[in-house]
């Protein structure tokens, strides 16, 4: 009872908020992200540097996030060459900032270029994992991860002198865990957040919303998302499984099993985007940034993992990684001072190269011999053809698909069957393409010799996403061949044959044919 | 001092995502500044039906159409195969890309410049083998073209439209006699509209779908 008491005095939350943000760890987990992330960033950065100007500068077509929020010269936009030299700079020191040169500088120069260049361009390079990117960038620059794997201690000829990483965890230097504490809290405030997200947006539990998104390559090629278009209700299971979690993670990512569990489901969510949704970059910031969920304890069982499976025990009294990995113990910049000038002296070595071969590329052709480049012209017909607006929607366009099968999981016809017996039930499912207006729809059944064996029609409103018309296919149906006839407005949209046959029970009796 | 500080930051920083899943779960000042964009989640919030794509075409005063957008030099493609303009889903910078273009190339002076959307149904989207596999049908893709601005030589404002998607949900839901009627009750014979400036340049030469400009202009639509 008194521990209980003890337990929820507020004196005892003050001591667990106070271990949960100071307690002092070797940032191990904060480490890795500083090595992922870069690099994960690196894939974007560097494609972009070729069009810096057009993106970036005045010199461009830059279009900042902040017109479309209605607000004018947000940040400032820059000229071309300063736009290419600030581009140059953040390319370099996302990589000394993964290896860890001038570490703290280095992030902190990171994050400011990242976050102005991004916010300069809405169209194609800030979205939503650039902004979890600035984030983790900016906690990472408060962070101390420099002060394991990096240059820096290397330099400064610290590296630990013996198996630093399973045999004397001590001897690495230890700070307060605030930082990799608020970035797990990032994490989960951005499931939450994304959570209420899906809440908010319609057709994601139906799996509409993902079922649209999978037809197009508006990220990148997705050939397995295309192909689960054609089973469309494995993704209501699939967006009540991701709204579960993300709701559940800020709760339980914590320790234990739960830790465990909530990472793998989040690394195979992230997985997953990647092979339906042909998104990239996202899932490697993201799975880059879940090492700040690494503690100690982690770093120390997989490091004796590591030891068991190469079965050489004598890594662990072996000494320094720095002398397995032959790197130089004696070495030459003993100063921060001398450090700090050759940090500087390659960032504007590197900057001005990158602005000599920018100017040498000439991303616009105006120093060509032949002058600047020519509009390309068009074809005249073509154009007429796309400045004579199409209005009206052909019938066809306004649906997705008819399908026909005997079970539905959440509104959605999960099974597609065309051979049926005479007793069985046939659900005809109508899917549409929003928008459409108040329709009337025709789901009729015709015989071989098509000739309409039954009509049925009903109202389909502008809300509505789907359809369906269930048949009975009763003994008065003669076995053979029928099709599943839509039409709207008298006209036939969709035709979906089926078979029928005897039941079960009559199969040796010879039925009479529908021709 | 220094731990004051911590203690600040971490505070501050908390409130700071807190604000952000607060604002957009209650639609409070979730859009209010550029800001808001970095803590509030609201990842792939939308979607349609129908793919879109845009051409930026510009009259020269010769009657010849040219390219605006993607440049001559090329364009870039932040995924796959689709160009930059492409992902303007606001049409909020279409102009500053024409002209881009339109400073660095040499061409002779325009008379107008056209951005037109493309639209088509996302299941023509869908390889053949995966169409083959799901639909009777044969493919049948058919592009729904749709004038969004018209802009002077020197990429001023002549006319905007609502988008085609815009526009097609307010036909949709003009398409009802009764609403109409009530919508038209009180209405002042004579209006003034911006809009209706764009007739001297809508009919040179080519035929708009005036029904699109009337769902435009209606209090229903936009």
């Amino acid at each position: 009872m008194q521990n209980t008491r003890e337990a929820t005095s507020p004196q005892s939350l003050r001591h667990s908020i106070r271990d949960f943000f100071y307690a002092e760890e070797i940032p191990y987990g904060m480490a890795i992200v500083r090595m992922l992330l870069p690099l994960s960033l690196l894939a974007v950065v560097i494609p972009r540097w070729f069009y810096t100007r057009e993106l970036f500068s005045l010199d461009g077509a830059a279009t900042p996030l902040a017109n479309n929020y209605g607000v004018q010269n947000f940040p400032p936009e820059i000229p071309g060459t300063l736009a290419v030299a600030l581009m140059t700079i953040l390319a370099l020191t996302l990589v000394t900032s993964a290896v860890g040169w001038r570490t703290r500088l280095s992030l902190i120069i990171s994050t400011i270029l990242y976050t102005y260049l991004n916010l300069l361009d809405s169209l194609s390079t800030i979205t939503k994992y650039s902004v979890i990117a600035t984030h983790v960038l900016f906690l990472l620059s408060l962070s101390n991860c420099g002060a394991v794997w990096s240059v820096d201690v290397w330099l400064k000829g610290k590296w630990p002198k013996r198996g630093a990483v399973a045999g004397r965890p001590a001897e690495w230097p230890r700070h307060p865990a605030w930082q990799r504490r608020l970035m797990q809290l990032l994490f989960g405030a951005i499931y939450f957040g994304a959570a209420i997200t899906k809440m908010h947006t319609p057709g994601f539990l139906t799996g509409d919303q993902m079922l649209f998104w999978m037809m197009t390559n508006v990220n990148n090629y997705n050939p397995f998302g295309e192909y689960l278009t054609l089973y469309p209700s494995t993704l209501v299971f699939c967006g009540y499984i991701s709204i579960v979690w993300e709701m559940l993670f800020i709760f339980v990512a914590w320790r234990g099993w739960a830790r465990i569990i909530m990472l793998s489901l989040g690394t195979i969510f992230h997985i997953m985007t990647t092979l339906t949704l042909g998104l990239y970059i996202f899932p490697l910031v993201m799975i880059a940034s879940y090492f700040c969920f690494l503690n100690e304890r982690d770093v120390g069982r997989v490091s004796a993992l590591m030891r068991r499976c190469r079965g050489n025990r004598q890594l662990a009294e072996n000494p320094s990684i720095a002398r397995r990995w032959k790197l130089p113990i004696a070495i030459p910049l003993k100063s921060g001072y001398s450090s700090a000038a050759a940090f500087g002296f390659v960032l504007v070595f590197v900057t001005w190269l990158g602005i000599v071969a920018e100017h040498w590329l000439d991303p616009y052709g105006i120093r060509r011999n032949e002058g600047p480049y020519a509009l390309k012209e068009l074809d005249p017909v073509q154009v007429n053809k796309m400045l004579t607006q199409t209005t009206t929607i052909r019938p066809k366009d306004k649906i997705l698909a008819f399908d026909a099968g005997t079970k539905m999981i959440g509104g959605i016809l999960s099974n597609r069957k065309y051979d049926y017996r005479q007793g069985d039930y046939v659900i005809a499912q109508c899917t549409f393409n929003p928008p459409h207006e108040d329709m009337w729809i025709e789901c009729n059944l015709h015989d071989g010799d098509n000739r309409i064996v039954d009509r049925t029609g009903q109202v389909a409103t502008r809300s509505m996403i789907r359809s369906n018309f269930l048949y009975n296919l009763t003994d008065s149906l003669a076995p053979g061949r029928y099709s599943l006839v839509l039409k709207t407005a008298g006209r036939e949209i969709a035709r979906r044959a089926i078979t029928l046959r005897p039941r079960e029970s009559d199969t040796g009796i010879q039925a009479p044919a529908a021709h | 001092m220094k731990r004051w500080l911590i203690h600040a930051t971490i505070a501050a920083y908390l409130a700071s995502l807190a604000f952000g899943i607060f604002a957009y779960a209650v639609k409070f000042h979730q859009g209010s500044h550029p800001v808001m964009y970095f803590i509030v989640w609201d990842m792939f919030c939308g979607w349609s039906a129908y793919s879109q794509r845009v051409q930026i075409i510009g009259e020269g005063e010769s009657g010849k159409y040219y390219e605006l957008a993607p440049g001559p030099w090329g364009e870039y493609h932040p995924y796959a195969s689709i160009g930059r303009r492409h992902y303007d889903s606001f049409g909020n910078h279409f102009n500053r890309l024409a002209r881009n273009v339109l400073q660095h190339t040499d061409h002779e002076p325009m008379a107008r410049i056209f951005v037109v959307e493309e639209n088509w149904a996302k299941k023509y989207n869908l390889p053949d083998h995966i169409w083959n596999r799901r639909f009777d049908e044969p493919k049948d893709p058919h592009i729904y073209y749709h004038v969004r601005a018209i802009w002077d030589g020197n990429c001023r404002t002549v006319a905007n439209y609502a988008n085609w998607l815009g526009i097609q949900t307010s036909m949709c839901v003009n398409d009802n006699p009764r609403l109409i009627d009530d919508s038209r009750k009180g209405r002042p014979f004579f209006t003034l509209n911006p809009a209706n400036r764009s007739d001297q340049f809508l009919n040179r030469g080519q035929t708009f779908g005036l029904p699109d400009r009337a769902a435009a202009n209606s209090p229903l639509g936009n």
